[in-house]
């Protein structure tokens, strides 16, 4: 097998297309380039074509077709309507403040949304914070979960304290906290850094692997 | 100039190189080294073992393809297993592009298993909608679907979808959602809480979703191509994942050395500044 194979067909296209724009994005680690802009241009391009299709597709069509002409609910009519005063923006002066009302209405139905639906997961990680702080087994003290109940209530407390602003900062036990809290963010940061770089590995594989295996034929 | 201050100075484009080859050589040559199962990918693989025969699973494509090296391995390995055991897949997707790409994914495995489309499986896709689409699927599964799957296909009609009324604990064992951002794993946890939540996360999301963990508000997670590799080497179908860990862990270890070295130089030249 050989990368020529299939010369042509669509499959070829597929396989080159994507190893020419893979290649054309990494060049930007070279430096900035007319072919990493040819290739950030036409992913731009082809999304929003995308986005525009499904739009239409998932949105206006189902509305218009099916909700509207198909099964009589007219009240669509005034949903586009409100909907479409968010363009006054763009026409006369006179009539901008009419965009205001799709957007009011967008933020109270969210907002309204969150509080309603937003306490329950909030209080069940509030509640999780209640830590057992002296663990035992079958009557037996267990060492490390008990350890472990303790860094997660510290880590709590310390972080919590770092971020009240409110508390004052020449009182030494509330510095002391703020700065181990402090600390401890930092562990998290490092966590959430670690894996970032294995994340960001895993894209170069996906692609390393595609150029190998799909384009060059090497391994696989 | 020491070679302290010649490496703070180092073009970067040296170390790319070096990346490079650090992370195609052992795709080349593999090295092997031991993938560990973590007990959270453990807990997907058990709850599957322990899944009465035939139950329904929902799949949540929740990513976009340029995630799918983190994400696909999983994916497929569950999926072996999930047909193995014979148990029955609904995929449907909060990014259209994850309709789209896994799509792909799953009607190759039910192919390779020779699973019927409609009865062992079904895919019913994106809608638009965003949350209150989401939220909708939790009373009325197949009207949130207007009644179609991703093809067109009347839900009524197919034997596996007819009957699942809502997207509930009643009607699906529970939901595997494949995440690499908003909307996705939160959704669940907030909109949906009572449906038992599996995820597959990339890698950057995981320290975000580890808190969820914790409360039981998610039951599994794997995370990135290791969680992948982990499930492959659980199921006995080593791909793609397994395959990549050799370089992972070189890149890894590159990185490590070079923020070592780093900070070695910065602690060096910064005395040699104050010393002047």
């Amino acid at each position: 097998m050989h990368m020529f194979e299939g010369f042509l067909s669509a499959d070829w296209w597929q396989v080159w297309l994507g190893a020419f724009f893979t290649l054309a994005v990494l060049s930007f680690l070279y430096k900035e380039n007319a072919l990493y802009r040819f290739a950030e241009h036409t992913l731009v391009g082809g999304y929003v074509a995308y986005r525009v299709v499904i739009l239409w597709d998932n949105t206006l069509i189902p509305r218009l077709r099916d909700n509207m002409v198909r099964d009589g609910q007219w009240i669509y009519l005034f949903v586009l309507f409100v909907g479409l005063l968010l363009y006054t923006r763009y026409g006369p002066s006179q009539y901008a403040w009419l965009a205001r009302y799709p957007i009011a209405l967008n933020v109270g139905y969210f907002v309204g949304l969150r509080m309603a639906m937003l306490p329950r997961p909030t209080m069940v990680q509030i509640t999780a914070a209640f830590r057992n702080l002296w663990v035992t087994q079958d009557g037996s003290f267990v060492f490390s979960a008990t350890v472990n109940e303790w860094v997660i209530f510290i880590t709590t407390l310390t972080v919590l304290s770092y971020f009240m602003f409110t508390l004052a900062r020449d009182w030494r036990p509330t510095q002391w906290s703020g700065r181990l809290g402090r600390y401890l963010l930092m562990v998290g940061f490092g966590a959430s850094f670690g894996n970032t770089i294995a994340g960001r590995i895993t894209l170069f594989l996906g692609r390393a692997d595609f150029l190998l295996s799909e384009w060059l034929k090497i391994g696989g | 100039m020491s070679i302290w201050e010649r490496f703070e100075r180092i073009n970067p484009r040296f170390i790319f190189l070096l990346m490079l080859f650090v992370l195609i050589t052992p795709m080349i040559r593999p090295i092997g080294l031991p993938v560990y199962i973590t007990p959270l990918t453990q807990a997907l693989y058990d709850w599957v073992e322990d899944l009465p025969p035939g139950s329904v699973v929902l799949f949540d494509s929740a990513f976009a393809p340029g995630s799918a090296s983190e994400i696909e391995p999983t994916m497929r390995a569950l999926l072996h297993h999930l047909f193995q055991n014979d148990h029955k897949v609904v995929m449907m997707a909060q990014w259209e592009l994850g309709a789209m790409h896994s799509s792909t994914v799953l009607d190759e495995l039910a192919a390779e298993y020779g699973k019927e489309y409609g009865v062992d499986y079904a895919n019913v896709g994106w809608r638009a909608g965003s949350e209150n689409w989401f939220i909708g699927l939790r009373d009325d599964f197949i009207g949130g679907m207007v009644g179609v799957d991703m093809s067109g296909n009347d839900l009524t009609e197919m034997p596996l979808t007819r009957d699942l009324a809502a997207v509930r604990p009643e009607y699906f064992a529970g939901v595997v959602c494949f995440a690499s951002g908003n909307p996705g794993v939160d959704d669940w946890v907030t909109y949906n809480p009572n449906m038992p939540l599996f995820v597959q996360a990339t890698a950057v999301q995981v320290p975000t979703y580890m808190r969820f963990v914790e409360t039981r508000q998610i039951e599994a997670l794997l995370s990135g191509q290791a969680g992948g590799a982990q499930y492959e080497q659980l199921v006995g179908q080593l791909g793609e994942a397994s395959r990549l860990m050799d370089p992972q862990g070189a890149g890894h270890l590159l990185i490590i050395t070079l923020m070592i070295l780093g900070n070695i130089a910065f602690i060096v030249n910064s005395k040699k500044r104050a010393a002047k």
